[in-house]
């Protein structure tokens, strides 16, 4: 059956679509077989029907080729007009997605711009032949074979010049400086998104852009297609895919892909488009590449209970997080280890939408018994770039307490840093004991095995090429280690008490006793003296780190500190002023001294809060608390410190 | 004649309206030396127990100074007392500031009042009197134990484990009815807080009061005759605060007396043992257009009419040290009630 229209409009297709399964249902006994017929007196399930269908439409595609593949091939000089044949047409739409199909307006220019990008059928490859219905300028018409992109290009030529001129700013050669043009921001407001949309859809480059997102997802396919046996043409076809893919992966941001992608994914939806931009939560805005991953991932995994999580548990997470507000309050912290209930979702949202502080972990404050080294952790991992190893309930206390240490330990202050491994000389008897960093580090010196494995060397009858390993008791299992195995040092995290956990040195299967842990890790916040070698930990960090403290005393400077992004304010103060609701003053003078940090600042409704963390707090629920009630702590830490400092800081990087 | 009269009216009048409106002006603590040094001072100023900078705990009394502990690196005293004044509870908190730990155990000490010989009790936190200074409580939050102490000859403990594992920052409440029976908060595994009684002598336990969400914090004042129960939220969307009553010698017959109710976001922080008449707590005045000001009201338990006695926009906490009821804002101490022997300054809104 000849259509004398090349394109469908939409609503035609369906009809067409119906009308065929329709007949084939009931006039072709080749469907159904007399011993199914049989059997089972009732129509095909959808399934199946799309498997047959699938097998004719190939079938009827490839008859008619073979039927027209002897004949002359086509001077394109005589050509007046080509129309896709019909059969191919049919194919075309059964095998395209839904979302393409939309596109195909009342223009024959945007069909074929879909089909030049490959957004139409399946497999799509431009060099192969095709049915089509040539009219020749004569007036005689005929059925031939010709090469997809020659169709194309012809129809490009006679009649859209503009979808010529498209094609050529989007090849290889122009497509960067083309798309550099573009502007992927959309309005925040529903009614004005909504007309963005609407101009996108309809705009001629569309075809253009949505091929980006679909040739980007199928570049594994492309490199699996090129190790099938394939003619010389598809293989030099694929490989031009694959070039093309790799500039778009070049030359294209995450955002601009979600973007991209949304858009090409919601064709017929502009609500369902503007939802990511028009959403004011935290949640959302992550979604859309708006905010960093690490704002909801983290407690994501936590109330999802995944440990490999993929944007799709991302998005059902932030679901959830919009549909029960209240999920916050009980979930998503590393273990029970925080101050409880959290605040709810919409409370946590406000403050990260704007907030400063990096936070690409997780920990657990209660199981850190000096709660100021969880608040120095997390200032390092904010200011440092370091890559942190995922952290689970059962080490979380440990990397905190080596981040701590890494950062803040040096060689000038090895004499003032408390923890220390000691052993009694075999010569003089005297005690002497070495400054050590807890946990395993192949290179540096002060690093827990390497200490211990120079002691041995001194102290035991060992190999000079001895090692230490650092090993969680639960994942130790002696029964493996053959008797010369070498050095262990096994942590017990289940017992824990006063920041020290349970270990053992075990050497070639022996408990070692003579080598004792003097490591309480106990450091002043900020210096207890006046004097330029007070220790305090704030103060070799900014060494360290090269970061600069500059003294914070009121609102206006907060506001203007803050606004530069990587800029974040701590502090200690008393947390019965911080939280007077969970923590009572009862008495004069009365101070429990908490660390914490502030990153944000939001007003709402003539009340002026600032989003913080305390150190017994979830790294990833700040709470939202009046400044009068932080200025209070300070003033009544102020008054029990021994110097009476000021304790409250901005810290920034130094350029 | 007439046209006098009315000009007195008027003037009368507006002075009236004047003193209506007038702000509500608070004194500053006036101490005989540095406040951020005092711990406890009684009403007369007879008694003060300071600490120094060297971490020396002294008290001095009738001119003489005694010294409480010695002098000590980075340690901090935390110093409670009745208004009975026949003991005083000393905390002793080490590594005050080489350690950030709001619930590890301190040192615990008792002296009888105005003296300086102290007697170690044992190590825990929250310490407090109940019955009349016989008894003390505190608590382990690592071991999750309350513990009773009796303090006559026979140091007779009561102890009793919480079943709390949601919130390891969590402080209970407690109270003691009598010499065998207690009351405590604590939080089931949902995260909803109960008041829990239970009578050692019998065994026995039972919830007089659960919370109806986890944004429910349940705090309990305790007096000779009574315990209050203040209902109060733990976030500021929660728009419910009550205030019970409960009789120690109606052993909590249920239901308990309402003696406050309200739809406001109040911090609480009940002081029940300053003035038998009445209770103080901290209640939130937010505006019509959600304005947030938090004030230190006193209700009264006869015709449970409440009157705010304080002005500060931002009051958090209500002290009670002798016969003074005290308040901390912006690091100074100001009298709300009780006299102020020495001379002061004014405050008024800032």
């Amino acid at each position: 059956m000849r259509t004398l229209l090349p394109f469908l409009q939409g609503q035609w297709t369906k009809l067409y679509f119906l009308a065929l399964t329709s007949f084939f249902l009931l006039f072709s006994n080749d469907l159904i077989s007399d011993e199914y017929s049989k059997e089972k007196q009732k129509t095909l399930g959808i399934l199946e029907t799309y498997v047959q269908l699938s097998k004719i439409n190939k079938k009827k595609n490839k008859e008619i080729l073979r039927k027209l593949k002897g004949r002359p091939s086509v001077n394109l000089e005589d050509v007046e007009h080509i129309n896709l044949h019909s059969t191919y047409v049919r194919s075309l739409f059964f095998f395209s997605k839904k979302r393409f199909l939309n596109l195909v307006a009342d223009d024959q220019c945007n069909f074929f711009s879909l089909l030049e990008n490959k957004l139409l059928g399946r497999n799509l490859k431009l060099s192969n032949s095709i049915p089509v219905v040539i009219t020749n300028k004569s007036g005689s018409v005929e059925n031939r074979i010709m090469p997809l992109t020659e169709v194309i290009q012809f129809i490009y030529k006679k009649r859209c010049p503009k979808q010529k001129e498209n094609s050529t700013l989007f090849s290889k050669k122009y497509f960067e400086k083309t798309f550099n043009k573009f502007n992927f921001e959309m309005p925040k407001n529903e009614r004005s998104c909504m007309k963005a949309h609407i101009n996108l859809i309809k705009s001629p480059i569309l075809p253009y852009l949505c091929k980006i997102p679909v040739f980007l997802n199928m570049e594994n396919k492309f490199l699996r297609d090129l190790n099938r046996e394939i003619m010389p043409s598809e293989e030099e076809e694929i490989l031009d895919d694959l070039r093309i893919t790799k500039l778009f992966k070049k030359s294209i941001s995450v955002k601009e892909k979600f973007f991209l992608e949304n858009l090409c994914k919601n064709t017929n939806s502009g609500k369902n488009f503007c939802s990511f931009y028009t959403a004011k939560d935290v949640w959302t805005k992550v979604l859309n590449k708006e905010l960093p991953k690490f704002k909801i991932f983290h407690k994501c995994k936590q109330i999802l209970g995944n440990q490999v999580l993929k944007d799709s548990g991302l998005a059902k997470c932030a679901k959830l997080l919009n549909s029960k507000p209240s999920l916050c309050s009980s979930k998503g912290a590393l273990g029970k280890t925080v101050l409880f209930p959290s605040p709810k979702c919409t409370d946590i949202s406000k403050s990260l939408k704007s907030s400063n502080l990096v936070t690409n972990h997780h920990d657990c404050p209660s199981k850190v018994f000096n709660q100021s080294i969880t608040n120095i952790s997390r200032i390092i991992l904010h200011f440092s770039n370091h890559n942190v190893k995922t952290r689970s309930i059962n080490n979380c206390s440990f990397e905190t307490m080596k981040t701590f240490s890494k950062n803040i330990y040096s060689e000038d202050i090895d004499d003032l840093w408390p923890m220390k491994i000691c052993y009694q000389s075999k010569l003089s008897k005297d005690n002497t004991c070495l400054s050590y960093i807890p946990g395993y580090d192949k290179n540096l010196s002060v690093a827990e095995n390497k200490v211990v494995e120079n002691i041995l060397k001194k102290t035991q009858p060992v190999l000079s090429s001895l090692k230490c390993h650092i090993s969680n008791k639960k994942s130790f299992n002696p029964s493996r280690i053959s008797s010369n195995d070498g050095c262990h040092i096994i942590y017990d995290f289940d017992n824990c008490k006063d920041n020290k956990c349970l270990k053992k040195i075990v050497v070639n299967n022996k408990n070692i006793k003579n080598i004792n842990y003097d490591d309480a890790p106990n450091f002043y916040y900020f210096p207890e003296k006046i004097s330029k070698d007070a220790f305090s930990s704030i103060n070799f960090l900014k060494n360290n780190l090269n970061i600069k403290q500059t003294p914070i005393s009121n609102l206006n400077q907060i506001r203007s500190f803050l606004k530069e992004k990587n800029n974040i304010i701590h502090g200690v103060g008393c947390i019965q002023n911080i939280y007077p609701r969970q923590f009572k003053l009862r008495s004069m003078n009365q101070c429990k001294p908490t660390a914490f940090i502030i990153d944000n600042i939001i007003e709402e409704n003539k009340n002026i809060y600032l989003s913080i963390r305390t150190s017994i707090d979830d790294l990833h629920s700040p709470r939202l608390i009046h400044w009068s009630f932080i200025y209070n702590s300070l003033k009544t830490y102020q008054n029990v410190h021994s110097i009476n400092s000021w304790t409250l800081y901005g810290l920034q990087k130094n350029n | 004649m007439a046209f006098k009269k009315i000009i007195s009216i008027f003037i009368l009048f507006l002075i009236f309206l004047r003193s209506s409106q007038a702000k509500i002006k608070h004194s500053i603590l006036a101490t005989n030396q540095s406040p951020g040094k005092i711990r406890f001072m009684s009403d007369d100023g007879k008694f003060v127990y300071y600490q120094k900078k060297n971490g020396e705990l002294l008290l001095s009394s009738d001119f003489k100074i005694f010294t409480v502990f010695k002098k000590e690196k980075d340690v901090h005293y935390t110093l409670y007392t009745t208004p009975l004044k026949k003991r005083v509870l000393i905390e002793k908190e080490k590594s005050f500031q080489k350690i950030f730990n709001i619930i590890k155990s301190n040192n615990i000490y008792i002296t009888k009042f105005g003296k300086h010989e102290t007697s170690f009790i044992s190590k825990g936190n929250s310490p407090e009197f109940h019955l009349n200074e016989d008894w003390i409580s505190f608590f382990d939050s690592y071991k999750k134990v309350i513990t009773f102490q009796n303090l006559s000859s026979n140091k007779f403990t009561l102890k009793i484990k919480i079943s709390n594992k949601v919130n390891p920052f969590f402080l209970p409440e407690k109270a003691m009815l009598k010499d065998s029976s207690v009351v405590y908060t604590d939080i089931n595994n949902k995260g909803i807080q109960g008041l829990i009684h239970y009578n050692f002598s019998k065994k026995k336990s039972r919830i007089i009061f659960k919370a109806n969400n986890i944004f429910q914090r349940l705090e309990i004042c305790e007096n000779n005759k009574f315990v209050y129960l203040g209902v109060f939220p733990l976030n500021k969307e929660e728009k419910e605060s009550s205030i019970y009553l409960l009789k120690k010698s109606d052993h909590f017959k249920f239901p308990p007396k309402i003696i406050y109710k309200s739809s406001s976001n109040d911090i609480g922080n009940i002081e029940c043992n300053f003035n038998k008449d009445f209770i103080y707590f901290i209640k939130n005045f937010e505006s019509e257009d959600k304005k947030e000001s938090f004030e230190i009201v006193k209700l009264n338990l006869k015709n449970t009419n409440l009157i705010k006695i304080t002005d500060m926009k931002f009051a958090t906490n209500i002290i009670t040290m002798d016969k003074k009821l005290l308040t901390i804002k912006d690091g100074d101490y100001y009298l709300l009630e009780g006299s102020n022997s020495l001379t002061s300054k004014e405050f008024s809104d800032k």
